[in-house]
């Protein structure tokens, strides 16, 4: 009990920080200007995609789009008389026809356009499906790294795995979901844009307030009344503690509040339950084909997951770095170009070695909108999340176990 | 029974201390010496914050760092430098401390309270430390230093920004805490701890020069320590053959303490040495600052 108290003292020294608190205003009002920015324009035609599953459900398949294709040219004939069939209808559009079109009249003009663009790529699926070669990409990845022996032979594996992987998606219509037209890239938008700029500005937040929080006696000259007390240094476990606790305490309206505008500013109601794999997810040369039937409501939960364990051990690691520098804005820069190195470093290996290089948090972080894809490139491993916090985790141990050793011998001054 | 043993403390190729050995029992302890002798590195060492190279500190029969929490439960510290937390309150920064001390929660408030009205500061408890004065603040550090009620009190220049009335205070309060536990104060003021302290403990040249009662310090320069009267013009030489402790001008003339191994003039008049004669007579040469 007591110690909890302490801890809570702790954490207060960063967490009603004048500093911590301003930046995370800033960092929230960025994000929400960047949805509400970022959604102009799309977010009346993305709700097409809920009337859709609301009418047809979850899942099609031939049936459907043709009952959908049949509904949609009714609907034509009855908008005009002289069609009766979308394509032809749409076909004969032009510009100036629709801007004679009263406004009501263009919206259903829209409408139609709009469920045809849906039927159209729903119908092309099976062929695109059909067409991808993971095999080549397997033979390109090998070639372009130059693989031989057992790197060579673990990535055929993984790529064998894929192909697998990608037959069952294929046997079992795992694509065939309804999600956002790719063309308007809303998985990027959330996972790469949203969150990705969320788990940066994490990293600035903890980095930050663990320094704050490790180094807040030696800053104001208070560690000889502190570390004389019963406590003595073992304080410091109750940093360490306090340092996780208000990462988890700042994430959550850092999320929190920028996905809840997110989630008000796009209708995601009948979406929750698509898998990512769904083909209308397929937003640039390859579709994203996840190791496992991963629906939207699960990636978003295990992406937060993912970053909150990477910012947490990102706090551990800065801890133990603070605990050296003795300053926090310096104790900052340095841990933000440490991260900002790892990251580029990663590029810098050859052959297997750039793999294993891609084993490391900053990569992890900076592409939330890849996880559990298996064509990923250098992040392709299954389980490739869960060896990168492992991996972190133990190395974040070490370097804590150290830092309590060293701390606990060495002279306070 | 706090206990030093052979204490040491070496920082690479530098010797901060050596060879101490002093036996602390309850009573007002005074530890005297000029700055660099090492006497903050000694009671570092006394409330854990360093590690001697040599030696033990032992507190009933056991290292105090073996002790751990259950000795530093037992300290009360007030650093020469005492840091605090300017946006906070006494009353926030004493609650937080005595979280750090393991106080009980009940007795918290009663005590934050006692201590304060000790050091009269009850009625300011909840004003932010930012507006203080420099005497006000080290006030909050004697405050905390007494907060959990300790058994071995440890102040390190406990009177610096205190005004005269206020160590007037302090010296009483010292007296009525020390009938039943260990308080060390270091300090190059003498007259804040000649009248108060059971023992002086005096380092030099990084060794125990003195461990004793002010009278028997005092009695190292039993005869040695004269009163004179001269004129300005024979004061330059006269500083010159010996060291003077003390210069007033009284009627026109100087008058004159100094030391010197005998009497050589019957003009000279034999004065009782007191700790401050014996204080400016060993650090001569050394700066007694700190």
């Amino acid at each position: 009990m007591k110690s909890m108290q302490i801890t809570w003292f702790e954490m207060k020294k960063a967490l009603f920080s004048p500093t911590i608190l301003i930046l995370l205003v800033l960092f929230t009002a960025f994000n929400i200007f960047t949805i509400i920015v970022d959604s102009s324009g799309i977010k009346n035609e993305l709700t097409i995609v809920n009337s859709i599953v609301d009418t047809y459900g979850n899942k099609f398949n031939h049936q459907t789009l043709n009952k959908m294709q049949g509904d949609l040219n009714a609907a034509v004939q009855s908008f005009d008389s002289q069609y009766n069939d979308a394509s032809t209808f749409l076909e004969s559009m032009s510009d100036e026809k629709y801007y004679a079109a009263s406004l009501e009249k263009q919206q259903e003009i829209d409408h139609i356009a709009l469920m045809q663009k849906y039927i159209s790529i729903g119908s092309s699926l099976d062929s695109r499906y059909a067409d991808l070669d993971v095999s080549e990409l397997k033979m390109d990845s090998i070639k372009h790294d130059r693989l031989t022996g057992f790197g060579a032979k673990l990535i055929e594996n993984q790529y064998d795995l894929l192909i697998e992987r990608l037959d069952r998606i294929i046997e079992t219509e795992e694509y065939k979901e309804w999600f956002f037209a790719g063309d308007y890239r809303m998985h990027s938008e959330l996972f790469r844009t949203v969150i990705k700029n969320i788990a940066i500005q994490g990293v600035m937040l903890v980095v930050l307030l663990t320094a704050m929080i490790t180094n807040y006696e030696f800053e104001r000259k208070t560690q000889l009344v502190i570390f004389a007390a019963k406590k003595g240094r073992q304080l410091m476990i109750n940093k360490l503690v306090a340092s996780l606790f208000a990462t988890l305490i700042v994430l959550v309206p850092l999320f929190g509040l920028a996905l809840a505008i997110f989630f008000t500013v796009y209708d995601y109601s009948g979406l929750w339950q698509t898998n990512i794999s769904s083909g209308f997810n397929w937003e640039y040369q390859l579709p994203y084909i996840t190791w496992w039937p991963i629906e939207f409501w699960q990636y978003l939960i295990l992406t937060i997951v993912i970053l909150t364990g990477i910012l947490l051990i990102i706090s551990g690691l800065t801890f133990s770095l603070s605990t050296f520098i003795r300053n926090s804005y310096v104790t900052w820069i340095l841990s933000i170009l440490l991260f900002i190195s790892m990251f580029i470093a990663s590029g810098f290996f050859k052959g297997i070695w750039v793999y294993i290089a891609h084993l490391n948090l900053s990569v992890l972080l900076l592409n939330p909108h890849m996880y559990f894809n298996g064509v990923s490139n250098y992040m392709m491993f299954k389980h490739q999340e869960i060896y990168t916090l492992m991996l972190w985790f133990l190395i974040g141990v070490v370097f804590c176990t150290f830092t309590f050793k060293r701390f606990a011998r060495k002279d306070i001054v | 029974m706090l206990v030093l043993q052979d204490i040491g403390k070496e920082y690479g190729d530098f010797t901060a201390l050596k060879n101490i050995n002093l036996q602390f029992e309850n009573g007002i302890y005074g530890l005297l010496a000029p700055n660099g002798a090492g006497k903050t590195t000694l009671i570092k060492m006394l409330v854990t914050l360093i590690q001697p190279t040599n030696g033990n500190i032992l507190y009933n029969g056991q290292p105090i760092l073996s002790l751990g929490e259950t000795y530093r439960e037992l300290i009360g510290y007030l650093p020469q430098q005492f840091g605090y937390y300017k946006h906070y309150s006494p009353k926030q920064y004493l609650t937080y401390l005595a979280a750090l001390k393991g106080m009980d929660k009940q007795e918290v408030d009663s005590r934050i309270d006692h201590v304060l009205e000790l050091v009269a500061l009850r009625e300011v408890k909840d004003k932010k430390m930012r507006k203080f004065s420099g005497g006000m603040i080290q006030r909050v550090g004697i405050a905390q230093a007494l907060l959990s009620d300790p058994k071995i009190v440890v102040l390190d220049e406990p009177t610096a920004g205190l005004d005269p009335k206020e160590r007037a205070r302090f010296r009483h309060l010292l007296s009525s805490l020390a009938r039943d536990r260990v308080i060390i104060i270091s300090t190059h003021i003498v007259s804040d701890i000649e009248s108060v302290a059971n023992k002086i403990i005096m380092i030099k040249n990084k060794e125990l020069l003195h461990s004793d009662s002010v009278s028997t310090i005092c009695s190292t320069l039993q005869g040695k320590v004269f009163e004179t009267v001269l004129s300005y013009d024979d004061l330059a030489v006269f500083r010159q053959k010996y060291l003077t402790l003390e210069e007033k001008q009284e009627n026109g003339k100087m008058v004159v303490r100094f030391k010197s191994e005998k009497q050589e003039d019957d003009k000279w008049q034999s004065v009782i040495p007191h700790l401050e004669d014996v204080f400016l007579a060993e650090y001569a040469n050394e700066s007694t600052s700190g």
